[in-house]
């Protein structure tokens, strides 16, 4: 039995202090999570909380002896693409890419921005998969649960995903 | 291009930079779950829902009233009350604030906004405070110790919480002077310090995030500082998580430090009987019956009133840190199960006394505790045998309570809000004091002078 089963036993019974704990080590990581998924500061922590109140919601669908921290960022990925494909993100809260590199101009190398904008253009699953092998360091297997995939299936799409920003990869300056 | 090259420019791409995420994601997020589901549920739920909720609290009555006729002296359970909404306080100020009362009348506040400390004092035990002093060069991670409504002192960080070097601020009227000492360089950072007099205190630091501690001792109010024990001499203040770390004495002789080491990362609690020279790990007696092997049992900071004290203890099995974790997330170690410890004889020796579920301990002296949670909070006047009632702290839509704390029935906790626009996430902090003087019935809010 993991660490996390009795605070998962005392949350499905309705206890927020339980649920608070198990939430707690995955808070920051979630946060990273949704922010490399989205890039926008307030579009990722709206998002961990919308996956936080979902998780405590559905916490009986977390399977028994399944650990919580992996199920809970599979639905901050699953909240982060329904903001990516909301109406009022794409209309209003990404900037045209042209107004992207010139904000960005004065505090960033442009190869960091294009990199961004490439793995934003990445479809959902390569992207989070990147997110969580690459900026999370999280092992492909771990990556696999979060994402409902096969750990073949994570690898796969890790390959395709570097190798659309390999070129990109190689642009950035040292 | 390899794979630690390919994972450095990535990181670099999506980096979200300092300040993120804004302050007290966490404790925002939780605050939100009692919010109701977006979506109406239809009326066959709701019957059905409502069905189950009076068989559920039928039960829960029932199991009450088994309870109370033969009350032990439990710990209450964690409450399922409501979090009280309320309209937004109108007595705020910017910044973040930490406070102290001597009395039930006499307390203390210092607010951090932008460089400066300032002082406030109250008289009236909350109800209204007044502006003593205004201490610049003291950062946000300074403390105050005050002794009396004359006597105090505020301690912090030279500059900025990465700037090695202590800045200490004495007043002796009441706030109407401070003065300032300043120690080089040569302590290192600021992690924590104590002071059990206006004359001796302790300083805990670290030289830089290596994960080593040492120990400053001063006799003279921060004029000068020894150093009295650190990575040189004392190899348990190595290995440790630099940047965690807190310092307490119960005298000149008896202390404690409470910190994190590294790896395994658990939590440790470090005791001295010789005035900080040397240290050695408190050992906790297991809780009876239990198993402890691949476990450790780590404490916190004990509470001490006198020669009567509680010590709250985490059971923990230590292990690497998650590989799927940032090396800066704010997990130490997985805590199983909390328990309750404690002593008559100053903190020197330590007895098990119950679990603990998920509420927090506070203890005032050897029959007065109480016991705050994310709901509620609950009083004790015969040392945890029987409870009063839990009631919930109040908490405006958006501001969270930060640290509440009792004297009998008298208790005061501090709210604060982060400000944040669409364009500014961190846009600093506001904060509000709150008092009751019946346990927790009624809460009114403390006049604060306008900023």
């Amino acid at each position: 039995m993991h660490a996390d089963a009795g605070l998962i036993d005392g949350a499905r019974a309705g206890d927020q202090a339980a649920f608070a704990d198990l939430l707690q080590p995955w808070i920051l990581p979630a946060a990273s999570f949704a922010y490399g998924l989205l890039q926008d500061r307030q579009e990722a922590e709206d998002a961990v909380q919308e996956a936080a109140l979902k998780a405590w919601r559905k916490l009986r669908s977390l399977r028994s002896g399944s650990p919580f921290g992996p199920w809970f960022l599979g639905i901050v990925a699953h909240q982060c693409g329904s903001t990516r494909r909301g109406r009022w993100y794409r209309l209003i809260r990404h900037p045209a890419p042209e107004q992207l590199r010139a904000a960005a101009a004065h505090s960033e190398p442009a190869a960091h921005v294009e990199l961004r904008e490439a793995i934003l253009d990445l479809g959902d699953r390569q992207r989070a998969a990147i997110v969580l092998h690459y900026y999370l360091d999280m092992p492909v297997d771990q990556v696999a649960r979060v994402l409902g995939l096969t750990p073949a299936g994570v690898k796969s799409r890790l390959n395709r995903a570097l190798k659309t920003l390999r070129p990109l990869l190689a642009a950035q300056e040292e | 291009m390899d794979d630690y090259d390919v994972r450095r420019r990535i990181r670099r791409a999506i980096d979200p930079g300092p300040g993120f995420p804004g302050p007290m994601l966490w404790e925002r997020t939780v605050s939100r779950l009692d919010e109701p589901p977006e979506a109406p549920r239809r009326p066959w739920q709701i019957a059905v829902l409502a069905a189950v909720a009076i068989l559920a609290a039928a039960s829960v009555g029932v199991l009450l009233v088994s309870r109370s006729a033969v009350d032990s002296g439990e710990l209450p359970a964690v409450a399922r009350a409501p979090l009280a909404h309320l309209p937004p306080p109108t007595s705020t100020r910017p910044g973040t604030a930490d406070y102290q009362f001597v009395s039930a009348t006499a307390g203390w506040l210092v607010e951090y906004d932008g460089g400066v400390a300032h002082v406030l004092r109250t008289a009236d035990g909350g109800a209204h405070w007044t502006v003593a002093g205004d201490l610049t060069g003291v950062d946000a991670f300074a403390t105050l110790r005050f002794f009396d409504d004359h006597q105090g002192l505020v301690i912090g960080p030279a500059v900025t919480i990465s700037t090695p070097g202590v800045r200490v601020y004495s007043t002796t009227d009441g706030g109407v002077h401070w003065h300032g000492e300043d120690a080089g360089a040569d302590v290192g950072i600021v992690r924590s310090s104590w002071f059990a007099s206006m004359a001796e205190g302790w300083l805990l630091t670290s030289a830089t995030e290596d994960g080593s501690m040492s120990v400053f001792h001063t006799t003279d109010g921060g004029r000068g500082w020894s150093l009295l024990s650190g990575p040189a001499t004392e190899p348990l203040l190595t290995g440790l998580l630099g940047q965690k770390g807190r310092i307490q004495f119960a005298t000149s002789q008896d202390g404690w430090i409470s910190t994190t080491r590294a790896d395994p990362p658990v939590q440790v609690l470090l005791a001295t009987r010789d005035g900080g020279r040397t240290w050695r790990a408190v050992d906790l007696p297991p809780p009876p019956g239990l198993n402890m092997t691949g476990k450790v049992l780590t404490g916190d900071l004990p509470m001490l009133s006198g020669q009567d004290g509680l010590l709250t203890a985490g059971l923990s099995s230590p292990r690497p840190r998650p590989s799927s974790l940032p090396a800066n997330a704010a997990v130490g170690m997985p805590v199983e199960a909390v328990y309750l410890y404690q002593t008559h004889d100053g903190g020197r020796t330590w007895s098990f006394l119950r679990r603990l579920d998920q509420f927090g301990i506070g203890f005032e002296d050897a029959t007065h505790w109480y016991r705050v949670g994310v709901t509620g909070v609950a009083l004790s006047d015969d040392a945890g045998r029987t409870w009063g009632p839990v009631r919930p702290v109040p908490q405006p839509r958006g501001w969270y309570p930060q640290r509440t704390i009792f004297m009998g029935s008298n208790g005061w906790t501090v709210l604060q809000r982060p400000l944040a626009t669409p364009n500014v996430p961190n846009a600093g902090m506001r904060y509000a004091v709150l008092r009751t003087t019946d346990g927790g019935a009624h809460w009114t809010e403390g006049e604060l002078p306008p900023p």
